[in-house]
């Protein structure tokens, strides 16, 4: 199934562009691990540098001379991991949430909806910041609140996924045959309703990368790690003479955010076939 | 960096700017053909809270109420004081009475008569009680006479040779008494529109855009001011300040407004000045603080090679752009009186520094690493933030790793002088023009308090330096208390609680058009009063 | 309006504030009770600002601002408070919250009803034109262009429109709303804002616009093979008039619905713009509140938004129901 879904990609234009721009960003953090593998924060030139000025620093330098290529780099493995993992974390419990809610109804569903509510009520990038300031700037925090914030639309998309495969006919025949809800839940009822979870999550990481730059952008992240966001906020003071310090990281994320946004739409063609056609 | 790779980067930063403090441009703000009317637009870094300097001595309070509200004196260029509300003071030899003539025939902008009973009431119901450092530069005071309406003698328990550095409208504003009387301070609503008896009146204030301030037609001074009014500006992102500068939305950038890196499109250009004597009065420096409670921190070697591994000229380029001096002991060079840079110092050693980590016991493992140090800072300072990873890269070359949290500010405050939670902090304090008031709560074991921002968080406890300071405090004797002065400042030194890294600048970038009659060493709270705007050309 | 449909109106707000209810509640203690898991409070910062301050000053603060009770105590005092509308007071800005908070909603109301106009009638505009001529040349770049600003991280455009549009070219205002320095009325005073609302606005409103194109888009084509578009065809109707008359108006219920969902989003979005405009909004009052750890100002503007955004999604309801009669109040 696997293999096919992989072969639909590829011939689906948007997934395919998706999956080359992602390649590309991977491939340039890994072969930028090899070339520039200084530390980012190392003070190594003098301050600003314009890109293309001095081949030791080919991207030029920040406003404390740090060479702008290795803090792109550096960026890239921040991004993609608290992208990646706070979608996992988001994922987990928009799962647990929805399946719980959809399968069991009654006022387990009334509960979970009205949590899901509130945190579809409050703005949820204010309540990322206040999460972060209070329980310290780092990685981890960071991952964690941007993942407790984007779990609810999951969560509903997987109970209303629920509410409609919990009544077809294979359900009904595993539970009459005995099948503990649990195992109904896991083995049958969540591979069903997973296609379009995973559609949500490749937005979703997206969407956490925005958000993990906003944050840094703020001053909000994590002080010992150099992302994106973190080079935009060093640079913004600085941005009228030297724009580029703010560009190229922006670039990045521009680029990296589009790399998911094709993929997940490419593979919501690949996933829903009836749509293709549009 | 090995010492080569940082000789040729501390060659190529040379291009940065030295010698600021000497440059022409400072004289360019001082004008003398004053001309009338206009409204001056001011930017300063951050919304104040209030506008009542006598209750919470922030800076950004004391840019805009200084020019409302009025102290007894304010300091000229070179801190000398100059006759405000108050005409003629004098001190008897003993130091213990000080006597006031105040000026006659102030108003209140309500049009009340200014009296002594205005400076009793502010002396013992607001600076005594509330204001942050007037409980000790006011302490001694044990009684207050007004033998008549514009005369007020002190009455002082020991003599406080400090208190007279203390007198102008930052250090100890007059509030109108007939409206805080019998009030609760604190939250007294005028506080937030204040009635004063400076040269401008108070109009509105429009949260988070704007302050009107127009001119006082009564104002104690014949013919002054000669702005029509004061418009202070807040713009919280400081590429915008430039722009605004630039586009002649404002007219000047008060207390390093601008971020440094920008300062330099200012510099040699006819249509702006820069003034970097304003904050003289606040004598800031930015330092690195050791809690000396927490192991390896507790021995003085690892402090000294610490010291040792820091290039503070570096620093002062990279981060500070040059805007500043390297700082050489607790005491900033603008206190003149005091400074004494022959101490203990502390140059840019590493294989020093490496012996001393090796002789206390701490050898590099086979990585090259010798220990983990946590290092606090507040967000939001971009200098402070900036210093904390210029010292995390240079303890890296002596195998110290630094692990950097930077939370926000209340957070900050509350890790580094309530929990005591930290290893290492960097922040920067203003100083003063008096040790015993701004440097002495550093250092002193009696200001070991948990919970109170500011006091002698690292721990560093030495009875002897108590004594000396306590002494200081206390010393009629010009000559003597220098001296006492003096070997405070070797001791610190010498067992390095603090490692003082820089002087800051506090730079005022305004438009050519921009002048005033004198300049003034607490010129961040000038009240304007002698400033106005040259017509365009 | 009749009587039986003025009851109709009346049973569904009765109805939506019920369920509203319980999620303004669940919010309130979520906010307080996240809040109170903060280290450091109010007179830290106000203490640590004002460079000095003995222990006594400090508990005095402390007492005075209520903080030194049992956080039950706080609650309830914060919860009974809200009940009667009285969000508290700013000790650090020494004013009621809610007069803090309506001081700055204008600017923030006006920063996003404009994006929020710009957004969707440029998102319709360009949906539309892709769906008209889907899949031909206009669609095609319509659609590169929609997926490039959907990318755009917000607070990074308004930067790069910051140097492009006030620094380098100099055509308008960088930050704030209007120009103090002058004083301005009528006319001279709305072109002034104008001016200064152009790039926080735009900023604002590309994302949503990629949002808004994109749904109207795919909500059209579902509709063109609709039975009632087939009719329409059948009766002659052209294309143009199929277009606007026919899909636009369902493909409009999809954008209300999502509209409503994004009211909390755009508020978020806001804080990023307003920080990097100086606009003088409840955006900028929400984050400068949470740097300084003004507890009750920050409680207030959460629940504050949390409760407009809630009566905001009701009025979409009911727009919705004029909109789709077929969906009963």
């Amino acid at each position: 199934m696997y293999l096919a879904l992989l072969k639909e990609l590829l011939r689906n234009r948007s997934a395919a562009a998706g999956l080359i721009l992602l390649a590309v960003v991977i491939f340039a953090a890994a072969l930028g691990r090899v070339w520039f593998a200084g530390d980012p924060w190392e003070m190594s030139a003098m301050p600003m540098i314009w890109p293309g000025q001095d081949m030791e620093n080919p991207l030029g330098t920040d406003v404390m001379g740090r060479d702008m290529a290795t803090g792109l780099v550096s960026g890239a493995r921040v991004s993609l991991l608290i992208g990646l993992s706070s979608t996992l974390i988001a994922a987990l419990a928009g799962i647990t949430a929805g399946a719980l809610g959809g399968f069991y109804r009654g006022w387990i569903d009334a509960f979970l909806m009205r949590v899901t509510e509130i945190f579809q009520t409050v703005p949820q990038f204010v309540l990322a910041v206040v999460l972060v300031a209070i329980f310290k700037p780092s990685v981890a925090t960071v991952t964690f609140a941007i993942g407790i914030v984007s779990w609810p639309p999951t969560a509903r998309l997987v109970r209303s996924e629920f509410l409609l495969l919990r009544e077809q006919e294979f359900v009904l025949a595993a539970h009459t045959l005995g099948m503990g809800d649990f195992r109904l839940i896991v083995t049958q009822i969540l591979p069903n309703a997973l296609p379009p979870v995973i559609v949500m999550a490749a937005l979703n990481i997206a969407t956490a990368i925005q958000t993990e730059a906003a944050l840094s952008f703020l001053g909000l992240g994590d002080p010992n790690v150099m992302s994106w966001g973190t080079i935009i906020g060093n640079g913004r003071e600085q941005v009228v003479d030297a724009w580029y310090i703010c560009g190229l990281p922006g670039i990045a994320i521009v680029i990296i955010v589009l790399a998911f946004n094709l993929l997940g739409e490419g593979l919501n063609d690949a996933l829903n076939p009836h749509l293709k056609e549009r | 960096m090995e010492a080569r790779t940082f000789l040729k980067t501390a060659a190529i930063l040379g291009f940065a700017l030295c010698a600021l403090g000497l440059n022409p441009a400072n004289a360019q703000t001082q004008g003398e053909n004053p001309v009338r009317g206009g409204f001056l637009n001011v930017n300063i870094q951050t919304e104040p809270v209030t506008l009542n300097s006598a209750i919470n001595t922030t800076m950004y309070i004391g840019e805009v109420s200084s020019k409302i509200l009025d102290g007894l004196v304010s300091f000229d260029a070179d801190l000398n004081p100059v006759p405000a509300l108050a005409t003629r003071w004098e001190v008897t030899p003993d130091g213990r009475t000080i006597s006031f003539e105040l000026r006659k025939g102030v108003k209140w902008h309500d049009g009340r008569d200014f009296t002594a009973a205005d400076v009793e009431f502010t002396l013992k119901e607001v600076w005594q009680k509330l204001h942050p450092f007037g409980r000790s530069a006011f302490g001694n005071v044990t009684k207050v006479d007004i033998p008549d309406p514009h005369k007020i003698v002190l009455h002082l328990s020991a003599p406080a040779p400090y208190l007279l550095n203390y007198i102008n409208t930052y250090g100890a504003q007059i509030l109108p008494r007939h409206l805080y009387e019998g009030t609760d301070v604190v939250n007294n609503p005028y506080n937030a529109k204040p009635v004063g008896t400076g040269p401008f009146v108070f109009k509105e204030w429009v949260k988070g855009s704007h302050i009107r301030l127009e001119r006082n037609p009564d104002y104690w001074q014949e013919g002054l001011p000669y702005l029509d009014g004061i418009v202070i500006r807040f713009i919280p992102d400081p590429a915008a300040r430039v722009v605004a500068l630039q586009s002649g939305e404002v007219d000047v950038a008060v207390g390093s407004a601008l971020p440094p890196t920008s300062v330099g499109q200012f510099e040699n250009n006819p249509n702006y000045a820069i003034n970097v004597i304003d904050g003289n009065y606040l004598a800031t420096i930015a330092y690195l603080q050791f809690n000396v409670r927490n192991k390896p921190l507790s021995d003085k070697r690892v402090r000294q090679a610490i010291a040792h591994a820091i290039d503070k000229a570096a620093l002062l380029k990279v981060v500070y752009l040059g805007y500043g001096k390297v700082a050489t002991g607790p005491v900033p060079s603008s206190v003149t009186k005091y400074y004494a840079p022959d101490t203990r110092q502390y140059p840019l050693d590493l294989e020093r520094a490496a012996r001393l980590l090796d002789e206390a016991g701490y050898k590099a493992d086979a990585s090259g690493k010798r220990f983990k140090l946590r290092q606090l800072t507040g967000a939001g300072q971009v200098q402070n933030t900036r210093t904390a990873e210029f010292v995390k890269q240079a303890l890296a070359k002596i195998g110290i790793e630094v692990e950097l949290q930077i939370p926000d500010y209340a957070t900050f405050l509350r890790d580094a002088f309530t929990e005591w939670d930290y290893d290492m902090m960097n922040s920067s304090m203003h100083r003063m023009p008096d040790p015993t008031l701004g440097v002495q709560r550093i250092f002193w074991t009696q200001n070991i308090r948990k919970g109170v921002p500011w006091t002698n968080n690292s721990g560093y406890s030495n009875p002897k330096l108590d004594a000396i300071m306590e002494q200081a405090a206390r010393e009629p004797d010009e000559a003597k208390r220098k001296e006492e002065i003096r070997e405070w400042q070797q001791i610190v030194q010498e067992d390095v609680p603090i490692l003082e890294l820089v002087e800051p600048l506090w730079y005022t970038v305004s438009s050519a058009r921009f002048k005033k009659r004198a300049l003034q060493g607490d010129g961040l709270f000038s009240s304007y009063a002698d400033a106005w705007l040259e017509p365009k050309k | 309006m009749t009587g039986s449909q003025a009851a109709v109106v009346f049973r569904f707000l009765r109805r939506r504030v019920w369920q509203v209810a319980p999620v303004v509640f669940g919010i309130a203690m979520l906010n307080f009770l996240i809040l109170q898991l903060a280290p450091g409070d109010v007179v830290d910062v106000l203490a640590g600002e004002a460079g000095a301050a003995t222990p006594e000053y400090m508990a005095r603060l402390r007492v005075h601002f209520g903080l030194d009770k049992p956080v039950w105590v706080q609650l309830a005092y914060y919860l009974k408070n809200t009940l009667m509308l009285d969000l508290g007071f700013s000790f650090r800005q020494n004013m009621p919250v809610l007069t803090l908070i309506m001081e700055r909603l204008p600017a923030t109301l006006l920063l996003m009803t404009t994006a929020m106009g710009v957004a969707v009638a440029a998102g319709l505009a360009l949906g539309v034109l892709s769906a008209r001529f889907v899949h031909r040349a206009v669609d095609r770049v319509i659609s590169v262009f929609v997926l490039i600003t959907y990318a755009l991280p917000t607070f990074w455009l308004g930067l790069m429109a910051i140097v492009l549009f006030s620094a380098r070219l100099g055509w308008l205002p960088s930050s704030g709303m209007t120009d103090i320095g002058v004083k301005l009325d009528g006319f001279a005073y709305l072109r002034d804002v104008a001016r200064h609302i152009v790039l926080p606005a735009l900023t604002l409103a590309t994302f949503y616009l990629a949002v808004y194109a994109k749904l109207v888009r795919a909500a059209m084509l579902e509709y063109f093979g609709a039975d009632f578009i087939r009719t329409a065809r059948a009766k002659g109707a052209t294309e143009t008039r199929i277009t606007l008359f026919h899909a636009l108006r369902n493909a409009l219920l999809p954008l209300m619905t999502l509209l409503g969902l994004q009211l909390g989003s755009i508020l978020s979005g806001a804080v990023l713009v307003e920080s990097v405009f100086s606009w003088p909004g409840l955006g900028r009052l929400a984050f400068e509140s949470i740097l300084a750890r003004d507890f009750n100002l920050l409680l207030g503007i959460l629940l504050f938004s949390s409760v407009m955004v809630t009566l905001l999604n009701i009025c979409v309801d009911a727009v919705y129901a004029l909109l789709d009669p077929r969906i009963e109040l």
